[in-house]
């Protein structure tokens, strides 16, 4: 079988996911006998942005004319664009604060007066921009959850996904539920799951790196958040912060 | 007569005699402070005063992901079912009853190879309890669906067996027993909660409504229950070329659960609402006419909404406008 | 030594033989189980559904366009619409596959002997119906009058149009053919009637206190169809269904496909009219 050829690379992003993938050392000789590695500038291998690939697996926002044209041209190149990770899903971390600051004073903030400000807008999804055929999600990834990806582009298809918020696993863990139990401001209801519950097995809260779940009742985490006696203004900050723009009123 | 009867003294013995018969698990508290069944290393660790386990035995007998199939050079191979001989101790009846609904599922007409061997290697040890406020049952019961049960007597407890491995358990722990005179026996359980007319879930109940509204969907009701078993199944694929099939716990309350390509069966909440109230309490073929509601009243403790489906079976109070 | 039991998890392994496109998003299947599933096929009843497996993808439940050939190799018309189906379409011929089953109830053929019988299929609806009506050409003399209704979205969606024509020219049943509308010029080899399936029948004569219905298609087309069916004097019980879930095991124990108090695995997929009354949620 021809390895599949492969890019992967990052817009705006910490490269945590990237890194994740490489320091999956015991199966990484497994991986590349998969893959051709056309394009992975973080791991200096292969620099060629004029094939076509099988598949482009991409980190990260897109904030600047560079990740757009990066982006662009990786989609016109791809047969299969993989949103790898939660910013390239839905902003993630630099995009926290998309709904209550101004752009320009970010950049002013960081840059000063006096210098000429670098051209960058909101950060957002890849999917703002292009189409995506598929996602990992996860802040970072789990690596079990790249493995697969990789294996079933392999075999021509995707991995089926995972459709439940984090507290079924953390219940079927036999965890703490840390909302009910230690009244704590847990995201895991409204989390998508397979993680195995990784935070609160050890007794931190989901702080919901891994995006939304389908159908969340949002409206209803509200509640019981505002119940619980926290603020609404921390509930939506500690929401935003690997995705910006939730609906508040949505239950399903 | 027999012996049958357990000085409280002597427990810590009869727990030694039981792991003749395998691993030997018991009711913990974790670190968390979560109430568990698990391996019981020192008897010091057991807590027999539990009230519920926030899992079920269930996970002994149908873990919650299990590699069903590995494919392979061109074809499907049953994945490896490890089982070792089991005994689990101190288990209460609705808990044993929520086994032997199990055991009608998964044991019936073209038995669940994985669960079988399992089961067939697992010991249970039954123990008597008082209900709380969380549970649907109102007074001890004793359950039969179990090797050996212990309800409790001055000073110890009185054993029955129900099983040839519980008797054989005797046997082996007869030098520990002495006899006392059989006291009256508390009502054999069942499941706990009546079947249900399968009408109920179109009624007008305003909670109906309610309980669409604020259920998260987190799938605590289905990990907790004792009789829940609905299971998904994927494949995936793997690196060195084969793949793997795996079933995993499911929730009738997630988007996915009636769902075919292109279309949904139960698009609302409220349809899942009412297919979990119509499992549950009035049964599915070929279990029709059967309530798997146990009692244990885990749902309840666990719902993070306070979701009691057995309310809607109650006409509600009449609010005078 | 007692042959241990085949474990209900475990498709036998099958291999792709050959693909036929039908339509733009539906192709015909025929894939060839090994030996060793013949004796739990050969007990296939038209309206009963097998677990096909794709390796890497999983499986879904598909009901046979036909029935098993001596050898045990299977027609299954598929269309791609979802995860498993999408690399099944992808696949080549010797491509390896598995299958389980068949399962549950299909149509009551023994009831079903001496009377005409309508079958009526909307879309991909026709592929169940298919090997119903295979068995019921194959066994001719074995009942009344035969009647296929099959209506389509426009003409290249109607699945195997010349192959029902021309058992229609043999004789041995009446085909009425129906497009919703007919966007590309037709060839003078294909005629059809423009309308819905439900206009097609109401003009339709025919024995109704004796017929047997058989109905498969999308939803909406059951509700329609049924009430049409039962003012024309079609009995409840003789109204048969082929209903579509999403059958994880096949055997009764995943729950995905209740129907009412009843599982579409072990009850269906081919239900009475009169047995889904009241379960408004079953269509």
């Amino acid at each position: 079988m021809r390895p599949m050829k492969v890019a992967i690379t990052g817009l705006t992003a910490c490269s945590g996911c990237q890194l994740t993938l490489l320091n999956c050392e015991d199966e990484l000789p497994e991986l590349l006998g998969l893959c051709e590695l056309v394009y992975f500038p973080l791991a200096e291998s292969g620099n060629v942005l004029d094939a076509q690939f099988d598949a482009a697996i991409v980190e990260g926002a897109v904030s600047t004319p560079k990740d757009l044209e990066l982006l662009f041209s990786l989609r016109n190149a791809a047969r299969v664009l993989v949103a790898y990770g939660t910013c390239a899903l839905f902003g993630g971390v630099a995009a926290m604060n998309n709904t209550i600051s101004c752009r320009r004073d970010l950049l002013q903030t960081v840059f000063g007066d006096a210098v000429q400000l670098p051209e960058s807008f909101a950060p957002a999804p890849l999917a703002n921009y292009v189409s995506v055929d598929a996602a990992v999600t996860g802040c970072p990834p789990e690596k079990q959850e790249i493995m697969e990806l990789v294996a079933a582009l392999a075999a021509g298809t995707l991995p089926p996904a995972r459709c439940y918020p984090v507290c079924t696993e953390c219940r079927s863990r036999e965890n703490l539920c840390l909302l009910l139990e230690k009244r704590e401001l847990c995201l895991g209801p409204v989390v998508q799951g397979g993680c195995n519950a990784r935070c609160p097995a050890t007794g931190i809260v989901c702080e919901g790196c891994r995006g939304p779940v389908r159908e969340a009742n949002v409206a209803q985490e509200l509640e019981l958040l505002l119940e619980r006696g926290f603020g609404r203004e921390e509930v939506e900050r500690r929401m935003s912060r690997f995705k910006p723009g939730w609906n508040y009123g949505q239950r399903r | 007569m027999a012996n049958n009867f357990l000085k409280i003294s002597r427990l810590d013995q009869f727990l030694e005699t039981l792991r003749l018969f395998g691993e030997l698990h018991a009711p913990t508290v974790s670190e968390s402070g979560v109430h568990r069944f698990s391996p019981l290393e020192d008897p010091d660790e057991l807590h027999l005063d539990y009230r519920r386990t926030q899992i079920p035995p269930k996970k002994y007998l149908f873990p919650f992901r299990e590699e069903i199939l590995h494919y392979g050079g061109g074809g499907y191979r049953e994945g490896h079912s490890s089982a070792g001989d089991l005994v689990i101790f101190g288990v209460h009846s609705c808990d044993l009853e929520g086994i032997a609904y199990l055991d009608r599922v998964f044991l019936a007409d073209r038995p669940d190879p994985g669960y079988a061997a399992r089961r067939s290697r697992l010991t249970l040890v039954g123990i008597a309890c008082e209900p709380d406020d969380f549970c649907f049952c109102t007074a001890a019961t004793e359950s039969a669906s179990c090797d050996l049960f212990l309800s409790a007597g001055q000073d110890g407890y009185h054993i029955t067996s129900y099983s040839a491995r519980g008797s054989a358990l005797l046997s082996a722990a007869d030098h520990l027993l002495e006899e006392r005179a059989a006291q009256p026996s508390p009502a054999i359980s069942g499941p706990c909660y009546p079947a249900q007319d399968p009408e109920l879930r179109f009624s007008d109940h305003p909670l109906w409504q309610k309980f669409a509204s604020t259920c998260v969907s987190c799938g605590a009701c289905s990990v907790c229950c004792p009789t829940c078993y609905c299971f998904d199944v994927r494949e995936y694929p793997t690196l060195s070329g084969g793949g793997t099939r795996i079933r995993e716990w499911d929730n009738c309350l997630f988007a996915t659960h009636g769902e075919v390509a292109g279309a949904n069966f139960r698009p609302d909440r409220l349809d899942r609402l009412r297919y979990r109230f119509l499992h549950k309490y009035c049964g599915f073929t070929p279990l029709q006419g059967m309530s798997s509601c146990v009692g244990c009243g885990r749902c309840k403790e666990f719902c993070p909404v306070d979701i009691d489906l057995r309310e809607l079976t109650v006409a509600p109070e009449k609010v005078e406008p | 030594m007692k042959q241990p039991q085949h474990s209900p998890h475990v498709p036998y392994a099958a291999h792709l033989i050959e693909r036929r496109d039908l339509s733009e998003d539906t192709a015909l299947f025929r894939i060839a189980p090994e030996p060793g599933a013949l004796a739990e096929l050969s007990s296939f009843v038209p309206g009963q559904f097998v677990q096909l497996s794709v390796p890497d993808a999983g499986e879904v439940p598909i009901s046979p366009a036909d029935l098993p050939t001596p050898e045990g190799t299977l027609e299954l018309c598929v269309r791609r619409v979802g995860h498993v189906t999408d690399l099944l379409h992808k696949l080549q011929p010797g491509a390896p596959l598995g299958v389980r089953g068949p399962f549950g109830c299909g149509f009551p053929l023994p009831e079903m002997a001496g009377h005409p019988v309508l079958l009526l299929a909307g879309g991909l609806g026709i592929a169940p119906l298919r090997s119903l009506l295979m068995h019921l050409l194959r066994h001719r003399d074995g009942y009344g009058e035969i009647t296929l209704m099959y209506g389509a979205k426009q003409p290249k969606l109607m699945l195997f149009r010349q192959e029902l024509a021309a058992l229609a020219a043999d004789g041995g049943m009446r085909l009425y053919l129906t497009v919703d509308f007919a966007p590309e010029q037709l060839d003078g080899s294909f005629s059809c009637a423009l309308g819905l399936l439900p206009d097609l029948l109401k003009g339709f004569r025919f024995d109704a206190a004796d017929t047997y219905a058989a109905v498969c298609g999308p939803p909406p087309l059951y509700r329609c169809l049924i009430s049409d069916l039962e003012a024309g004097g079609v009995a409840p019980d003789r109204i048969l269904l082929s209903l579509e879930r999403r059958m994880r095991c096949g055997v009764g124990r995943c729950c995905h496909c209740g129907i009412g108090q009843k599982l579409c695995c072990l009850d269906g997929p081919v239900f009475r009219a009169s047995d889904l009354k009241g379960i408004p949620e079953a269509l």
